[in-house]
């Protein structure tokens, strides 16, 4: 199915409006679009919407971690391995809806990347805790990163907040070592354990366009977290992958664009302002979640009362005895 | 041997519609912590090589929360074709194509009949024309032959056998059943009639969803 087109009367409005630093959705130029996080019941998932939802101009990603025992690579055999995947669903754009599931093609190699570039090989997760016996087994975590809703764009961003979340929401078997003997211990006879995070960094993108009065080597119009309509306008990128410590970790750029040192070193330092907002919510989020878990409260867990709220678009029901059917044994 | 207190019991119902707003019918629906995503598109264009004459060509594409697609994956799609094709008016849009797009977040029991639940209230987001609408529960027996409606993954450890029927909403015929294990006759009719009535309880929560979508603008008449 295709997408609807963005019309040229859309781009040039679009151009002329960041020409007085307005936006399509009212946000201004710095402004980054207000950022949710849920955590799953099952620990390692995470939701994370971008925007409002419902409107158009919301994105939605879902992130599941997950753990099985394999052989270690041969150049690493005390190493345990991460290992990313990005889809996205038929949902998320009319051009995804495809059943033959392409799973997204070109965007999705993008964001796959980028992802691993930040979380692989900034080497945020310790691997070598992941390690059981040298050589012959270790953890392989695996990230799936589900796309639900692209059509606004920021896709980026948000996935990596949800990598990042369900990483720090998972929690693998716990593993002891008797000599010989391995014994990997099911949850319920041992509480699992979470995962090694030295340092978590947060993917940022910029967009940049140039002024259409002045000539090319005119400061430029900078958006941050850009909508689609913005990306399929703008001269070019920048993707910051920073942790809050103000380490770049990851560096895209992408398009027609000539850009000064001095402009990457200015906003890789507001992205590292995002990156630290970011870590403060999943941090805070996770405490929370932690804190239902041991009180018991089954049910404040998970995705179906996260989203619970006072629209006339959703509807809540409580757990009914619906039989009157006399069921004996049977 | 009594049944159990919470045997015919259906889990709490959550629904919000229009959840992804590019598509042109959305859910998040979750039958206790089991929760799915559904988006339609439809009825839409189609690919000259699928398009057909004498209706709509449905697709669905369902996919695991982790994981590669699998088997079991490819299974749900089939039942959600039928059924589709089945309850919409395909007819009245031919050469067009309604796309079905799942997406599994939680899964705590009750799997196949979440998706079934939630294309149905999709494909009602959707406003497309439908013959009838259809809702489906699972039952499982135990060893002891009691029988649960509706049961959660912790709940279900116990079954040695399962089953989801799905009901459609005019005559409450059957549309679909899926069984696995061993169901004698009268278990099989005692599960039937369980999930007979917890559909009505769905039925019924479909109709309440939608009046408070179109609530407000009832209210301004």
């Amino acid at each position: 199915m295709r997408d609807v087109p963005l019309s040229n009367l859309e781009r040039q409005f679009l151009l002329d409006a960041l020409e007085e630093s307005k936006r399509l959705d009212g946000r201004s130029t710095p402004q980054r679009r207000p950022l949710e996080l849920h955590f799953g019941r099952v620990e390692g998932t995470a939701l994370v919407s971008v925007g409002e939802t419902q409107s158009d101009h919301a994105s939605l990603v879902y992130a599941q971690a997950s753990a099985s025992i394999a052989e270690p690579a041969v150049s690493r055999p005390i190493e345990g391995m991460l290992n990313i995947f990005v889809t996205y669903c038929g949902s998320a754009a009319a051009r995804f809806a495809d059943a033959a599931g392409t799973a997204g093609g070109d965007e999705a190699v993008e964001v796959t990347r980028l992802l691993e570039r930040c979380l692989k090989e900034s080497r945020c997760l310790d691997l070598e805790s992941l390690c059981i016996v040298a050589e012959e087994k270790v953890w392989q975590i695996r990230l799936d990163v589900n796309i639900l809703s692209a059509a606004a764009g920021g896709v980026a961003d948000a996935a990596s907040v949800a990598a990042l979340a369900a990483l720090a929401h998972f929690k693998r078997p716990e593993v002891t070592l008797q000599g010989d003997q391995v014994t990997i211990h099911p949850v319920s006879e041992r509480d699992p354990v979470a995962l090694a995070i030295h340092h978590y960094p947060v993917l940022s993108t910029f967009a940049f366009f140039n002024r259409q009065k002045s000539g090319s080597n005119a400061e430029k119009i900078v958006c941050v977290d850009p909508t689609w309509q913005e990306e399929q306008v703008m001269a070019g990128k920048i993707v910051f992958g920073v942790n809050p410590y103000r380490e770049i970790c990851t560096l895209h750029l992408a398009g027609q664009l000539l850009i000064d040192k001095s402009v990457v070193l200015r906003y890789a330092h507001v992205a590292s302002q995002h990156a630290k907002s970011v870590v403060d919510l999943i941090k805070n989020q996770l405490h929370e979640d932690t804190q239902k878990r041991l009180a018991g409260q089954t049910e404040e867990i998970g995705f179906a009362f996260a989203f619970k709220q006072n629209s006339i678009l959703q509807n809540v029901k409580p757990a009914e005895m619906v039989s009157t059917a006399n069921l004996e044994h049977v | 041997m009594p049944v159990k207190d919470k045997a015919l019991e259906l889990r709490p119902l959550f629904a919000q519609l229009g959840l992804l707003g590019h598509t042109d019918g959305s859910v998040m629906f979750s039958l206790g912590q089991t929760a799915v995503i559904c988006g339609v598109y439809g009825p839409a264009e189609v690919k000259p090589h699928k398009e057909r004459l004498e209706g709509a060509t449905v697709e669905i594409s369902l996919r695991p929360p982790s994981g590669p697609t699998g088997l079991q994956e490819k299974a749900k799609e089939a039942v959600l074709k039928g059924l589709v094709e089945s309850s919409i008016l395909g007819s009245l849009h031919p050469r067009t194509s309604v796309f079905v797009s799942l997406q599994p977040l939680d899964m705590d029991g009750g799997e196949l009949a979440a998706a079934v639940n939630a294309t149905c209230l999709a494909l009602m987001d959707c406003s497309i024309s439908m013959r009838c609408l259809f809702a489906s529960v699972e039952v499982t027996r135990t060893e002891d032959g009691i029988i649960l409606l509706d049961p959660s993954q912790k709940q279900a450890t116990k079954a040695v056998a399962k089953a989801t029927f799905v009901f459609e909403s005019v005559n409450q015929d059957v549309l679909a059943s899926h069984l696995e294990g061993r169901w004698s006759e009268k278990a099989f009719q005692a599960g039937l009639q369980a999930a007979l009535d917890g559909s009505k309880a769905i039925f019924q929560f479909y109709r309440e969803t939608v009046k408070r979508k179109f609530s407000k603008e009832l209210m301004m008449k």
